[in-house]
């Protein structure tokens, strides 16, 4: 399951990131972002204009991104409360 | 004559939103702009700092960066600085990390990113009241113990906030040493960071709350948007209704200097030049500087508050269709102040063709130069009336320039993505920072700052222009058979008949060819220039006394004014924009683009408008 | 020419030598740094009057240093540092 997936304001918890291309620096930059395994995140609210860009909760920090770049996250349902 | 030891050098490092600005402002006094956005975070932002222990250290403002890996201009410099390798730069002394607070868990892996560089460095655990107010506990002497580094609270919007930080930071240049704890460089710094949090960071279930209710509301598809046009509107609304009476006050003001002086300084040229030329066409811009300053007071308590982001969110799709990206957002709104420092706030936009696509268009954005040109024309042809129950007509017309300048701009875009024919990715990841009530200190402080940039600009550029242009005016003089009037003759004159061939389908007359040359080095200078050569064209004493507004309003027809309106949205020229595009993008093929197509764009658009006024029996 | 008028067209002079100053040193300050320094060259050659090379000296531009990247900005930010 990935993050554009979800339904709105459901906490799951960051699997992995895929890579989309070699090197995929957009990857590399969520990841260093904090979008790293067992990390909380959830889907806040979405754009106005065919629900992108997605307002997506990671740790305590709100980035938008688009559906191409959340498409990359794969999540897992939270399997404990986060801390 | 005791050798001067350099003094040493400290560099301020963060991620974005981190308040570093409002730190560096702390620290070296020096009152820059509080941002949100990297147009003001140039790479060379330097001050002094003084510290009451006495000693002096030179302060470099890095552009902000999440991380020490590259990803955009930006970030490549801060990287590069701190390592010394940037050219002409020397590594600095002590590395000053600041990070959110209320953040931890994003800015402690830049901690450690920094760390693995082995200096000297202090970490300055910026917003710690806010984090205190959220319940967040920070034990900052573990945090200081596992990190191998000092760590600062500070506070940097409140009034010595920064003091901890001052006297760790004599304290580690007296004896600078590297950190204590030092990683392999491959450690995963992610898994690290956990670590680190989870063993001096108590956080509580759900920090920011206020956050989420606001954004469930702020960036809802329907109400966010509404929300958003009704605070556009209500801005340009509220520039009308409370700059007026402080306008008319400066406009008195100006009347009884101009008649004073004119009485005092004894006939003959200097009483020409202080009168018609500076005091009549300085007084007609400086009259404009309540509408700018209510208009920024705006828009600076918007970028505190950190709604710019959402905006950028809730517009980010729209934007795209266009071409640009959201992130082109913040650097197009730097525009409507001015355009270059939006221009070289691109530097933070990763993908090369959105960079230029935001670069081409920034020019469009209404910058702050252009509103006394508007402010003039709309108050000289825009009657003063209220429609649709309650809203300003002048409010209204003002509004509606500014969303043609936007308009224009995603048309350009839309039309340049096209030619393009890209299918790439446009990547957005984009931080939403916290909710933050504008602080009313740095409020004033920007404004003060906005003020004195534009005094400064009229003391400067527009009173040398003035003059220059009074001179051209003047010389040659009539020969002694003249049937015009004077200013006819005079080589301003001249080129202003000349030009007025080009541009008569516009319905513009040799005065408005004549303000537009200067208008060249400064947008606002048309308005000073109209002045100075309807006061020194003026027939008689009486006409020449007349203030500037009445005299196009009825001099012009509606057509006419109209179009010079329209003109202004697209105005092609300021030298300075162009030099501005010529050095961003290295390129004098790109500089030349943009001129030539905002002149077309402005020709046609002007020309399309006076003929369909005149049709329409407004000529 | 009488006195007053005399005296008016020197302040309107200096005035208007002020305004061109002023204009050039907006749009074309690399220009008017050469210009400067091939003014002050001369004077302050060696074997020259005292004066005359405290002169030139005071008709060079200043040290430029690090300019930083956001010369010519014509004023619309405040300058760094």
């Amino acid at each position: 399951m990935t993050l554009t997936d979800l339904p709105l304001r459901t906490p799951v918890v960051v699997q992995s990131v895929r890579e989309t291309a070699h090197n995929d620096p957009i990857a590399r930059r969520l990841r260093e972002l904090g979008f790293v395994a067992g990390e909380p995140v959830e889907v806040m609210a979405k754009g106005p204009f065919g629900a992108e860009p997605l307002l997506v909760r990671v740790g305590y920090t709100r980035f938008a991104l688009r559906r191409s770049e959340a498409a990359r996250v794969q999540v897992a349902p939270a399997t404990e409360d986060a801390a | 004559m005791s050798t001067a030891t350099a003094p040493l050098r400290l560099a301020l490092l963060g991620n974005p939103n981190c308040g570093k600005t409002a730190l560096f402002n702390q620290l070296t006094g020096s009152r820059q702009k509080v941002a949100n956005y990297a147009g003001v975070t140039v790479e060379r932002k330097e001050g002094r700092l003084q510290s009451p222990s006495g000693r002096s250290y030179a302060v470099l403002d890095l552009p902000g960066a999440y991380s020490l890996n590259p990803a955009s201009l930006d970030e490549a410099i801060t990287r590069d600085l701190c390592r010394g390798f940037y050219p002409g730069e020397a590594a600095p002394d002590v590395l000053v990390c600041v990070v959110d607070a209320t953040n931890l868990r994003l800015h402690l892996r830049f901690v450690l990113e920094v760390r693995q560089m082995g200096r000297p460095m202090v970490v300055a655990l910026n917003m710690s009241d806010a984090a205190q107010r959220r319940g967040i506990g920070i034990d900052r002497e573990a945090l200081q113990r596992e990190l191998g580094v000092p760590v600062v609270e500070t506070v940097a919007v409140r009034r010595n906030g920064a003091r901890g930080l001052v006297e760790m930071i004599d304290r580690v240049a007296a004896h600078p040493q590297p950190p204590s704890v030092h990683l392999a460089d491959d450690a995963d710094l992610h898994a690290e960071t956990r670590r680190l949090l989870d063993a001096t960071v108590a956080m509580p279930r759900r920090t920011a709350q206020i956050d989420d209710a606001l954004d469930r509301w702020l960036l809802h598809p329907l109400f966010g948007l509404l929300t958003l046009a009704v605070v556009m509107f209500l801005i340009f609304q509220a520039v009308y209704a409370w700059a007026t009476p402080v306008m008319d006050l400066i406009e008195a003001g100006t009347g009884a200097l101009g008649e004073w002086a004119g009485g005092v300084i004894p006939e003959g040229p200097l009483n020409s030049l202080v009168v018609d030329g500076i005091i009549a066409g300085l007084g007609g811009v400086i009259v404009f500087l309540p509408q700018i300053l209510v208009l920024f007071a705006f828009i600076l308590a918007l970028e505190e508050s950190g709604y710019l982001p959402r905006a950028a969110f809730l517009l980010d799709r729209m934007m795209a269709g266009a071409g640009l990206s959201g992130r082109s957002f913040i650097p197009l709104l730097s525009s409507f102040a001015c355009a270059i420092p939006g221009i070289m706030a691109t530097r933070s936009i990763q993908d090369p063709r959105d960079r230029l696509a935001t670069i081409l268009v920034a020019p469009l954005m209404t910058c702050s130069a252009r509103l006394p040109v508007y402010a003039l024309l709309i108050g000289a042809f825009i009657p003063s009336q209220t429609v649709w129950g309650g809203f300003n007509l002048q409010g209204l017309v003002l509004f509606g320039l500014y969303m043609a300048g936007i308009l224009s701009a995603l048309a350009v875009s839309f039309v340049m993505k096209k030619w393009r024919r890209d299918k790439s990715e446009h990547p957005l990841l984009l931080e939403l920072p916290s909710y933050r009530l504008p602080n009313p200190r740095d409020l004033l402080i920007g404004l003060w700052e906005r003020a004195l940039i534009f005094l400064k600009r009229v003391g400067g550029i527009i009173f040398a222009l003035t003059v220059l242009l009074w001179v051209l005016l003047n010389f040659p003089a009539a020969p002694a058979d003249a049937t015009l009037p004077a200013i006819d003759y005079s080589l301003a004159g001249r080129i202003g008949h000349a030009l007025a061939v080009v541009f008569a389908p516009l319905g513009f007359n040799w005065q408005i060819c004549i303000a537009l040359i200067p208008g060249l080095a400064a947008r606002e200078v048309a308005v000073a220039s109209l002045a100075t050569v309807y006061a020194l064209s003026a027939a008689d004493d009486d006409a020449a006394a007349q203030a500037l507004l009445p005299l196009i309003s009825d001099g012009w027809s509606l057509a006419t004014g109209l179009s010079l309106l329209v003109w202004f949205i697209y105005a092609p020229q300021c030298l300075a924009t162009w030099a501005a595009i010529k050095r961003e993008t290295g390129s004098w093929k790109t500089m030349a683009l943009a001129a030539g197509y905002l002149f077309v764009l402005a020709y046609l658009a002007s020309l399309l408008t006076y003929q369909v006024a005149v049709a329409l029996g407004a000529g | 020419m009488e006195a007053s008028l005399l005296l008016q067209y020197v302040a309107v002079g200096s005035i208007v030598a002020i305004a061109l100053w002023v204009f050039a040193k907006k749009q074309f300050p690399g220009t008017l740094r050469r210009l400067r320094v091939a003014l002050a060259v001369p004077l302050v050659r060696e074997g020259r009057p005292r004066w005359m090379r405290a002169l030139g000296r005071r008709i060079a531009p200043p040290g430029r240093g690090n300019e930083g990247a956001c010369g010519g900005c014509n004023g619309c930010d405040p300058p760094p540092g």
